[in-house]
């Protein structure tokens, strides 16, 4: 009998094993630690500062206020020994403002950020001040009504530096709003023109085969044979996202990217349009010719850019970073004649319209339990000043110009997006390398900038070929061929934009697969370039049909 | 082996406190006690996550977020790309759960044969190598080796074979994933049986020899009949892992170009229910899942009672 209860006991654990594993529900007990733990750190401040609401200029004043906070930082280390704890930004916060900012908890990526916040949303017990990632978390975090209202604070304590970026795009600003309150102080984005894709090109590779810049698919296709039969390798790098060929279906005219909106007035997803059928042939037609890898299918990001460092690709659709990654690697391992040079996106049938979408970094909500709302404001003030106020004292741009400090250990909840602060620095880098002159420059990225952009000018030193081919390198700065594409109002701006519907939701990646799946299929021959419209009538028996009359509903609203 | 403890177990019968107090069998219970607190901590407690599947989860408002009832089932057996998915996982799995079996018996009984045990041994570690090498870092290198210009294809192509895309072929696809699996796994399945056969008593062959059987017939008669119910037992106790087709392994190495026979069930709820953060969804995956996997343990254990004799008490 013993034994049977025992043996019961242990099978029965055997098998619950195999179920909590398989239902992804062993968050429980992790979210009940979580809460403890949070409560002991919440619980210390309250009891210190009862007494100075109103303090947080005077740094004199004796008392600290805390704030807990929670972060997300990224691959790159912290520079100089520092932490995600004790790290330039939580001195200057200490110094400047007597603010104490505990980091409660801390994350190296995005996805872990969102898992961990969300066990700390289910168990009630979020930090003073964090980041909510999108408008759906802000949305669920008003609803379970664990946010304060930042209204009043905004108005009475944001600066004029940012409320004069609130300005700059008040669409995407407002979307921090929920029943007329500001529950979220919108992060704001980069501007549109970190947005579009370019054709990158070998610059030796070109030079040596006499190759101009293509204006044409047929022009492209060229450079791509010529390549290929000259060096060896591939003639156009891609990985299993497919990106590479929803960029260049631009040509045809096709918007795989975005929603659009059609001649009777509702509003499908690009993806689905007669024009991708069109260039979906053509790519099949290249893959059939040998121009593609065939195991692009098994690529991410980082095996296909293998493909570029080890010298076997020089044609590579990619955004204004490549200079970053893999462009500092292609040059220590091809050397510095090996740069690739970014082009606009070749044309076919059509003009290039460049997808614009909805992007936002995100929004500083604070609890309503939070004692200081108002030194949240401070902290971001802080940050535009730091990076985007001419006027900031020395020592806050002086300190930024270590690259190191670049974007990558900023405390993420406290910052706010110039949305023109990439054009500025376009501007002031540009004009400080073509006439000599760093002290013309008066943002603190533009000088980070205009240093890594130095490094590659001076030394060829890999590591600034990012912020020289973001900003440095004259007509072959990604982000002045992004400037001359929003000044002549080439883009097309997504049907979509913020708000989503809840089927969107519930149906977004079953959806996205059915069409990466028979994209792929078409692409590698598997079926014929026919097989499209069976695709498509596949994917709205699936749910897209039950997507598209949702998102029209709501829009017409 | 099939003992009738359950009629004769003297404490069997009946059981009171003071048996109990007085058997010496309570310190073993209390050694015990420790696990099955772990046990009941992180693996019961939890179960109670699986109400998710019936609602619409959203973080904010934690389990009191609306029941749906079965919708979120309903939902999935609507989605084409989930039933097949269902195919796929049952097509990769029994093929690994019976391929293992056969390698690993003849690998062991090859081994068995080998007289030099220096040379035994080290094949042996050889082949258990691998077994320690995670899918993360296996799945860089098989993604090396089988690219269609990779070093397989080369030594094919060098006898005039067209090269296979191994890693992006549908077709091909469920096989490297089975055959790579067994590669994997047949050293370490191999073990038990050697374990098994170091039990056959050696008398038994010397009397075979006498009767004038081979070396073949041997293993026939003596060696096969010998470790067949540790066969038996192990080919139905790997059937509750049916559904478990390899997710580590198959994440590492699929692509959506190989979807149609490559994705199973928990790479489909994980792109489910983890990335896109419909919990309700992965969770309905992970209950079905689970359902299954529990009828087919209860089965299993079963069979194996009746047929090898087998049970836990």
């Amino acid at each position: 009998m013993k034994k049977r209860f025992l043996s019961l006991l242990l099978t029965g654990a055997l098998l619950l094993s195999v179920t909590a594993c398989g239902s992804g529900t062993d968050n429980a007990p992790a979210s009940r630690t979580g809460e403890e733990s949070a409560q002991e750190t919440q619980s210390e401040p309250e009891s210190e500062q009862e007494s100075q609401k109103t303090e947080v200029q005077t740094q004199e004043s004796g008392e600290p206020i805390t704030l807990t906070i929670a972060n997300v930082g990224s691959s790159q280390p912290y520079p100089n020994g520092e932490s995600a704890e004790d790290n330039w930004w939580t001195r200057q916060y200490k110094e400047r403002f007597n603010v104490d900012v505990k980091t409660e908890w801390y994350t190296n990526d995005g996805d872990s950020y969102n898992t961990k916040l969300n066990m700390a949303i289910v168990s009630k017990s979020i930090p003073d001040a964090f980041t909510a990632t999108s408008l759906r978390q802000l949305k669920e975090l008003v609803d379970a009504d664990l946010l304060m209202d930042m209204t009043p604070y905004f108005e009475e304590y944001a600066s004029d530096l940012v409320k004069s970026i609130a300005k700059q795009d008040p669409d995407t600003f407002n979307t921090g709003y929920i029943d007329g309150k500001m529950y979220g102080v919108t992060q704001m984005h980069y501007g549109w023109s970190s947005n579009p894709y370019y054709v990158w090109l070998r610059n030796d590779w070109m030079e040596e085969q006499n190759l101009e810049a293509p204006k044409t698919i047929d022009d492209l296709v060229n450079i791509m044979t010529t390549f290929k039969n000259a060096y060896g390798g591939w003639g156009l790098a891609a990985d299993k996202s497919l990106y590479t060929f929803k960029s260049l279906a631009l040509a045809w005219g096709a918007q795989p990217d975005i929603w659009i909106t059609k001649d009777d007035g509702t509003m499908e997803p690009g993806a689905i349009q007669p024009e991708m059928k069109e260039a979906l042939a053509v790519f099949a037609q290249w893959y059939k010719d040998g121009l593609i890898d065939p195991n692009f299918t098994t690529y991410d990001m980082t095996a296909m850019n293998n493909g570029i460092i080890d010298g076997s690709i020089g044609v590579e659709v990619y955004q204004q970073w490549w200079g970053y990654n893999p462009g500092a690697d292609v040059v220590k391992q091809n050397g510095p004649e090996a740069v690739f040079h970014p082009f606009e996106l070749p044309t076919a049938t059509h003009d290039i319209l460049y997808p614009m979408s909805y992007t936002n970094r995100g929004y500083t909500v604070v609890s309503k339990d939070c004692e200081h709302p108002e030194a949240v404001i401070e902290l971001i003030n802080f940050y535009a000043d730091a990076f985007f106020n001419p006027d900031a004292d020395e020592e806050a741009k002086f300190l930024l110009t270590d690259t190191a400090y670049g974007d990558y250990a900023h405390i993420t909840p406290f910052r706010i997006q110039d949305t023109t602060v990439e054009d500025q620095n376009l501007e002031q880098v540009t004009y400080a390398i073509e006439n000599n002159d760093p002290d013309s420059i008066t943002l603190g990225t533009a000088s980070q900038k205009y240093i890594g952009a130095m490094k590659w000018i001076e030394d060829q030193d890999p590591s600034g070929l990012g912020d020289y081919f973001q900003h440095g390198a004259g007509e072959f700065a990604a982000f002045r061929l992004a400037v001359n594409i929003l000044n002549e109002k080439r883009y097309q701006l997504n049907a979509i934009w913020g708000l989503t519907p809840d089927e969107m939701d519930t149906y977004g990646s079953t959806l996205d697969d059915i069409l990466t799946e028979g994209f792929t299929k078409i692409i590698i021959g598997d079926e014929d370039v026919s097989y499209f419209d069976e695709l498509v009538s596949n994917w709205r028996t699936a749910g897209g049909d039950t997507v598209i009359e949702a998102v029209n509903k709501m829009y017409a609203e | 082996m099939k003992s009738k403890s359950n009629k004769t177990a003297p404490a069997g019968a009946k059981f009171t406190w003071k048996k109990f107090r007085d058997s010496r069998e309570w310190q073993l219970h209390l050694i015990l006690l420790p696990a099955v607190v772990v046990v009941f901590i992180y693996s019961y407690i939890p179960l109670y996550g699986i109400v998710i599947a019936f609602q619409k989860f959203a973080p904010a408002t934690g389990f009191s977020s609306p029941w749906t009832g079965l919708a979120n089932f309903e939902f999935l057996f609507r989605q084409p790309n989930f039933v097949r998915t269902i195919g796929n996982t049952l097509y990769i799995a029994v093929f690994k759960l019976v391929l293992t079996q056969i390698v690993s018996i003849v690998f062991a009984l090859m081994l068995n044969e080998v007289r030099c045990s220096a040379l035994k041994r080290s094949v042996q570690t050889v082949a258990y190598i691998p077994n320690f090498l995670s899918w993360v870092v296996l799945s860089g290198m098989l993604i090396d080796i089988l690219a269609t210009d990779g070093l397989l294809n080369q030594i094919t192509g060098f006898f005039g074979a067209d090269p296979i895309s191994f890693l992006g072929n549908p077709k091909v696809f469920p096989w490297t994933m089975i055959i790579s699996d067994i590669w994997k796994n047949f050293g370490y399945g191999a073990i038990i049986y050697l374990a098994a056969l170091t039990s056959v008593d050696p008398g038994l062959y010397e009397a075979a020899a006498l009767d004038g059987a081979n070396r073949f017939k041997q293993i026939w008669h003596v060696t096969l009949p010998a470790i067949a119910p540790t066969i038996i037992l192990m080919s139905l106790l790997s059937l509750g892992s049916l559904l478990n087709a390899g997710f580590e392994q198959i994440y590492n190495l699929y692509s959506p170009a190989v979807y149609q026979t490559g994705d199973i069930i928990d790479t489909y709820m994980y792109r489910l229910g983890m990335i896109e953060a419909q919990y309700s969804f992965g969770t309905a995956v992970g209950l079905f899942k689970s359902v299954i996997s529990c009828i087919l343990i209860s089965v299993s254990y079963w069979a194996a009672d009746k047929f090898a004799g087998y049970r836990i008490l």
